[in-house]
């Protein structure tokens, strides 16, 4: 339980985040919604230089880590890429698939589909996968929605693939993307608490705000340990669809207490659009709203926990044997070895 | 071991009787013989030399089982560390070779009728005489365990400095020293869990003191760090999600979906209160992220709860039946009320949330 990040990968984490940083942090979201071009042009060169999208979550154990630090310091700034969709397939499937999507029944719009390869959507129940096109063609765009602000109009193709194994890669992904951008949610907070005069004294001093403070922390730093708690069974290839699902619930819960509580610390200028926290939050929305909502995620982790248990302290029994439960109760099934699916 | 040396009944959160107090005393003279009541201690004061990890492996069993150590859990998770770290050697000697033998049973005399989560104005007095001794008169309250206790780690006020944190200082008190008297407290959570303890002119001496004179709020300090990560609290709560399990998933009918919604969910709560734990196990030892033992505790505390309604929900229209016949046993009840004082007792999930948050403030 005793988990330590390699130092190469901390490393890399550091050069990400100084990388994006120095290219305007969560300035290149804001000028990518409004120039979309901004994202191949600018944003894409980055990412090649530092060498993010070579990176493998099949790979070893430091480059598992190092894919996942990354997302993360990407998600602090709401990197306007689709890393998560693009690092959640194995390096050896790239040519084939580009970028893979969950879906929860039917697809209407996938962010950012529009600057990247070969894409699928993958149902997160019934597992089937299929090719994403747009609908509007190649360069087709752009949405200018508020939450959904990189989100493509786009269909299912016919051609079908076993992308099952992605969905776990898919979320733990997602997950540390979403920590990132809490992360950065909850030092504007601070810092705007440890600053703000009001009656005469800072207000991290008032209770009620020292309340919000204390939320957040809880919420950040409980996700930040659940999805490193994940990803280190993706190492050992013993996460499983209830392990998967109890990381998508808790990234959606600690996201709304997050925002809500960082909100209200900010108060009105929060809500600005020239304030960093109404960009985060605007952004992170397409990934903690696809594939669904946080009542129907609790909903299939409660059926997945009465299929193929719980490993916790005290571990709930499987009612189904872990022979007879098929791809839904399996584990993760990612080779470390650097040769994608197995 | 636990289920062999104790009574099923003993199982439930509160140890309310001096039959049980004999029980959990007996265990731990079991558990002293096999060396493992202090079972992270170093072998010089009469412990094994355990990790950290196979302590908490410990105490996840003992709290998961309702700590069938009694008041003695106290003793070995805060009281004998703290006089590892200020006691005089005669101290270090007396206590924690008892301590490790299961002899002694501690209460701590911190809390007082003004003096509550703003423990620095506590002021029950220590007047110095003449002879060097000094004379306790005050009142501590909320005393757990104060009826069964034979010592009591004692915070009395000595002097008035220019701040209230001054002229602290700790004595170790015998309980049965003339002029102690221990009222107890009918409460919710369980008859004799909470005590008012008077003290009428009661003599203390120099060398009952830990640390120094006029400086026990240093001795506070360290005390409230142990006491706050000593307890696998988060594995009483996985516990009882699981012995929910079977009433879970057999409900049907209305209301069954969202049962089985609100189990999954303090699942994931459960497992994550765990992890915040770890990591506070790993992190205090660092000196880390001073604002991480706080998060931890306000996890598992909320767990508590949390955990506790469920339980009440699975259990039904019997939820406020106690009796074994039923469902569930009774023990929902049992377990709700216990999750009442979580919040409370040793630091109020306020103070630890004013903790965490001052901690993320002042770091910048």
């Amino acid at each position: 339980m005793e988990r330590q990040w390699p130092d190469e990968a901390l490393d890399f984490e550091a050069g990400v985040r100084g990388a994006l940083q120095r290219a305007g942090g969560v300035e290149l979201a804001r000028r990518s919604e409004v120039d979309p071009s901004v994202r191949v042009a600018v944003v894409k060169p980055i990412l090649d230089e530092l060498g993010i999208r070579d990176l493998d979550l099949s790979g070893s154990e430091t480059e598992v880590a190092a894919t996942a630090l990354a997302v993360a310091a990407a998600g602090a700034f709401v990197c306007p890429w689709p890393l998560v969709q693009q690092l959640a397939v194995p390096a050896a499937l790239r040519a084939e698939v580009d970028a893979v999507y969950l879906r929860d029944g039917a697809v209407r719009r996938a962010e950012h589909l529009d600057i990247v390869g070969p894409a699928a959507a993958v149902d997160i129940v019934t597992h089937e996968a299929q090719a994403l096109r747009t609908l509007d063609g190649a360069g087709a765009f752009v949405s200018g929605m508020a939450l959904d602000p990189f989100g493509v109009r786009c269909e299912l193709g016919a051609e079908s693939f076993e992308l099952a194994a992605l969905i776990p890669a898919h979320v733990v992904l997602a997950a540390f993307w979403t920590v990132g951008a809490l992360g950065t949610a909850r030092d504007l907070a601070v810092e705007h608490a440890r600053d703000r005069q009001q009656f005469g004294r800072r207000i991290a001093d008032f209770g009620a705000v020292q309340w919000h403070l204390s939320d957040i922390a809880l919420a950040h730093d409980g996700l930040w340990e659940l999805a490193g708690f994940s990803l280190a069974r993706v190492i050992d290839q013993t996460l499983t669809a209830a392990d998967t699902l109890a990381l998508q619930y808790l990234m959606l819960e600690s996201a709304q207490t997050v925002f809500i509580h960082a909100h209200q610390v900010l108060a009105a200028i929060g809500l600005c659009d020239e304030h960093d926290l109404t960009v985060l939050e605007r952004h992170v929305q397409p990934l903690l709203r696809r594939p669904c909502g946080i009542t129907r995620t609790l909903g299939l982790l409660a059926e997945e926990v009465a299929r193929s248990g719980f490993d916790n302290l005290y571990p709930i029994p499987a009612a189904v044997p872990a022979q007879d439960r098929g791809h839904r109760g399996g584990q993760m099934q990612l080779a470390n070895d650097g040769s994608g699916l197995v | 071991m636990i289920q062999s040396e104790l009574t099923p009944g003993f199982l439930r959160a509160f140890v309310s009787s001096a039959e049980w107090q004999q029980q959990a005393t007996a265990f731990c003279k079991r558990l002293a013989r096999e060396r493992l009541l202090t079972f992270a201690w170093s072998q010089e004061y009469g412990g094994a030399g355990a990790t950290k990890w196979e302590q908490t492996a410990l105490r996840e069993e003992f709290w998961s089982a309702h700590e069938p150590r009694g008041a003695q859990y106290m003793g070995v998770n805060w009281v004998g560390p703290v006089i590892m770290h200020f006691g005089t050697d005669a101290q270090k000697h007396k206590h924690l070779t008892e301590i490790a033998a299961g002899e002694e049973v501690w209460c701590q005399g911190f809390s007082e009728p003004e003096a509550g989560s703003d423990l620095a104005s506590l002021q029950l007095s220590a007047a110095r005489q003449d002879d060097g001794s000094f004379r306790a008169n005050g009142q501590k309250i909320w005393t757990s365990y104060a009826a069964f206790a034979n010592w009591c780690f004692l915070a009395t006020r000595t002097s008035r400095g220019s701040r209230k944190h001054q002229g602290i200082t700790i004595f170790l008190v015998p309980m049965d020293r003339a002029g102690i008297t221990v009222r107890p407290i009918n409460a919710m959570i369980g008859a004799n869990h909470l005590n008012e303890v008077f003290f009428d002119d009661v003599a203390l001496y120099e060398d009952e003191i830990l640390g120094e004179i006029d400086k026990g709020w240093d001795v506070i300090d360290v005390v409230l760090k142990h006491e706050r990560v000593g307890i696998a609290r988060y594995a009483r709560s996985d516990k009882i999600l699981r012995d929910l399990w079977p009433a879970v998933q057999a409900s049907s009918g209305p209301g069954s979906p969202e049962l089985r919604s609100a189990h999954a969910r303090e699942l994931v709560h459960a497992r994550v209160a765990r992890l915040l734990s770890y990591r506070t196990l790993v992190t205090t030892e660092n000196g880390d992220m001073p604002n991480q033992p706080s998060v931890a505790r306000i996890a598992s505390t909320l767990l508590d709860q949390q955990v506790a309604e469920v339980a009440m929900e699975a259990a039904g229209p019997d939820a406020v039946d106690a009796s074994e016949d039923a469902a569930l046993g009774g023990w929902a009840e049992d377990a709700w009320r216990y999750s009442r004082s979580s919040t409370i007792a040793s630091g109020t999930t306020e103070i630890q949330r004013l903790l965490a948050s001052r901690a993320m403030v002042d770091q910048g």
